[in-house]
């Protein structure tokens, strides 16, 4: 679904050149839970950013689901983001004057689903992330975990192919971090869509069912995980999503 | 609908940030309508003052501007009725007036001397309405029915009747019904004297007139100056002060007949007009500065704003929001705080307008010099205060599609970095 061309990325920075990516390649399947690893600087928010059109590659392509991002319009990268893709930051990136629930239900506002579907579905949502009563609090009163279990229902609600994640666990601790992952194992599970995720935390790989590992803007290692690491994640899952993990309790 | 609630909670949520901007563009309007109150007021002023007193027009003697003293009786009319007459034939003319003006030594019972400027004016006069209608004791000079007239009586009658000023009189020691006498030179040269009893006193804003001036029955003074039928100025009104240029040329030639010379108002303020279009010049030019100023404090508290939601707009636009939506948010949000802010800015401007119009507002001896009065009032239009307004909100609108273009310019990438 995803065709990632020998894409490279150059900042110029004064008068210098930096080359964040050189030539990078590789395809995404759909339900696929990938990984990307890799020391500071080695071009993991670069690559995520540009699989998420939300910037270009200086060269190559990306062709998302046949069609390459480059020939797009502005509003139709836009609309694809808001149909196709779905984004989970490090720091959350909550609305914040709206509500938990308002926050999920902003991408349907966007979408123009009519108002019944959108209250059906944003508590769908806040059921499978397991968010409970908190759904009327705004972001600020809500604790790390919680507002990055909104941020993965609101990533989910408009039924997204791909999710795009640049390190969702690096501003929560190691357990609520895990919970996180546990919650997107599961979702990728259950409504079979694609994850993609960068981190910096070995702990954490363990839920994904592929890793590639980049290194100065290159693609190191790429490798598909098998069938044991992947029981393993879906065993601890099972255990823990449904109890409140540390710092979420009121 | 939930966007205009993210635009309008984000200014309940921010009251710190929304108080700056409105506060910005409050302040803004409320000067530009202080000043626009300001230049308005003298405006009115000048023609309240200065045309009810001079007339829009005035008839002199002929070779009266080249005349080195103002107040010498050289060139003073003496065909006051044939061009009075003259006036009043005319169909434009409201209304029309002889005065007899000249200097005198004042002299009081207990030999206190003063030099005044001596106007004789008919006792109905409509030429000095500050005078008349501020009487604080006797009264303005008495009618030809409320006497027996003006020197009509036998010698060593005191029936004319001078006023002065309360000022004068504490000045001076005198109460209403003292005797006074007024010396001065004939048209020949020759002295005269006459005595005057004070029949009242008045009060006006200007101290500087106040205490220059006597008020003299028009007869006593012509006899006092030995000008039977004489007057050194006849003021006129129009029934519309735009009619006084043409109203004038066309009765040159005849008043030149009688040794007079006309003039209109125009004309004789010509400094005073000049000041006048001069503030008007000042106030737009200061309202100009105003406005570059207001606009920049306005978009700057805009973009503060707008900076300081990056972040925020970077996130809407990576989940799926398009820029031209955004921008409106943005633009949204500045118009409402724009009209918002205008709205106060006028609120609190036209109460205060409307005070100083009421009381005035005292500017001492520089109005006062310019024969304005000390007192100086605002003038209020609903049109000047709707124009602010419209200022006020276009500034802010501005601001904002400023502010929208840079966010508009911004990557999402770059936008998520803040
Ligand atoms: N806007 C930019 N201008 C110039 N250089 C940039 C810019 N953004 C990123 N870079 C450079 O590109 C390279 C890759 O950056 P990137 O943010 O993708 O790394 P990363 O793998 O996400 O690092 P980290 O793990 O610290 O988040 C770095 O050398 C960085 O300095
Ligand atoms: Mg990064």
């Amino acid at each position: 679904m995803l065709d990632v061309q020998n894409v490279s990325k150059n900042y110029t920075l004064g008068k210098t050149l930096i080359p964040a990516l050189r030539g990078v390649s590789f395809t995404l399947e759909q339900g696929q839970f990938v990984s990307i690893m890799g020391p500071s600087g080695c071009g993991k928010t670069t690559l995520l950013n540009i699989l998420g059109c939300i910037d270009q590659p200086s060269d190559g392509r990306v062709l998302f689901r046949g069609t390459d991002i480059r020939n797009l319009t502005d509003n139709q990268r836009t609309d694809t983001r808001l149909d196709q893709i779905g984004f989970i930051f490090q720091s959350f990136n909550l609305v914040p004057v709206l509500t938990a629930a308002e926050n999920i239900e902003l991408p349907l506002v966007l979408a123009k689903v009519p108002k019944q579907q959108r209250k059906a579905r944003v508590q769908e949502l806040v059921e499978l992330v397991g968010l409970g009563d908190f759904v009327k609090h705004k972001p600020d009163e809500l604790s790390g975990g919680q507002r990055q279990r909104v941020a993965i229902a609101r990533a989910l609600v408009n039924r997204p192919t791909l999710i795009i994640a640049d390190e969702p666990t690096a501003n929560l601790d190691s357990e609520t971090g895990e919970a996180i992952l546990q919650a997107m194992a599961r979702l990728n599970r259950q409504e079979g869509v694609s994850f993609i995720f960068s981190t910096h935390n070995p702990d954490i790989l363990q839920y994904a069912t592929r890793h590639i590992r980049l290194k100065d803007g290159l693609v190191v290692e790429d490798q598909l995980v098998d069938q044991v690491a992947d029981s393993l994640a879906s065993q601890s899952s099972s255990q823990s999503i449904d109890q409140n993990p540390q710092g979420s309790t009121p | 609908m939930m966007l205009i609630k993210m635009t309008l909670w984000g200014l309940v949520q921010h009251p710190r940030r929304t108080a700056l901007i409105l506060f910005s563009v409050a302040i803004s309007v409320f000067f530009m309508e202080i000043f626009a109150g300001m230049g308005q007021g003298i405006r009115t002023n000048f023609f309240q003052n200065i045309l009810a007193e001079g007339g829009h027009g005035q008839i002199r003697g002929a070779g009266w501007q080249d005349q080195y003293d103002p107040r010498s009786l050289g060139s003073a009319l003496t065909q006051t009725t044939d061009l009075v007459d003259l006036l009043r034939s005319q169909p434009e003319l409201a209304y029309a007036e002889p005065l007899l003006e000249y200097g005198s030594v004042f002299i009081t019972p207990e030999n206190y001397t003063i030099v005044l400027n001596t106007i004789g004016v008919q006792a109905d006069t409509r030429v000095f309405p500050k005078v008349t209608s501020g009487m604080v004791s006797g009264s303005f000079l008495p009618t030809a029915n409320d006497h027996g007239g003006s020197g009509n009586a036998g010698p060593g009658n005191t029936s004319d009747q001078a006023v002065i000023s309360r000022a004068l009189g504490d000045f001076l020691n005198l109460e209403v019904g003292d005797l006074i006498r007024l010396i001065t030179e004939d048209f020949r040269g020759a002295p005269r004297s006459r005595t005057f009893t004070i029949g009242g006193m008045f009060s006006t804003d200007s101290r500087e007139f106040d205490t220059s001036t006597v008020f003299v029955p028009l007869e006593a003074a012509r006899t006092m100056v030995r000008i039977p039928n004489g007057a050194t100025q006849i003021r006129f009104t129009l029934t519309d002060r735009g009619l006084a240029p043409g109203f004038t040329e066309h009765l040159a030639a005849q008043v030149q007949q009688h040794d007079g010379s006309i003039h209109h108002w125009r004309d004789l303020n010509e400094g005073m007009l000049m000041l006048v279009d001069m503030t008007d010049v000042f106030i737009w030019v200061f309202n100009l500065i105003m406005m570059i100023v207001a606009a920049t404090v306005i978009t700057n508290a805009i973009l503060m704003n707008v900076f300081d939601r990056m972040g925020e707009f970077g996130t809407l636009r990576a989940i799926g929001m398009r820029k031209a939506k955004v921008f409106g948010m943005v633009l949204l949000e500045g118009s409402f705080l724009g009209v918002l802010g205008s709205l106060l800015g006028v609120a609190i401007g036209i109460p205060v307008i409307l005070y100083f119009q009421e009381h005035g507002l005292d500017f001492g001896e520089v109005s006062e010099s310019l024969g304005m009065g000390s007192m100086f009032n605002f003038g209020f239009s609903p049109a000047r205060s709707l124009a602010d307004f419209v200022a006020g909100s276009l500034t802010a609108l501005l601001g904002s599609l400023y502010a929208g273009i840079l966010v508009f310019r911004t990557s999402i990438v770059d936008a998520l970095k803040d």
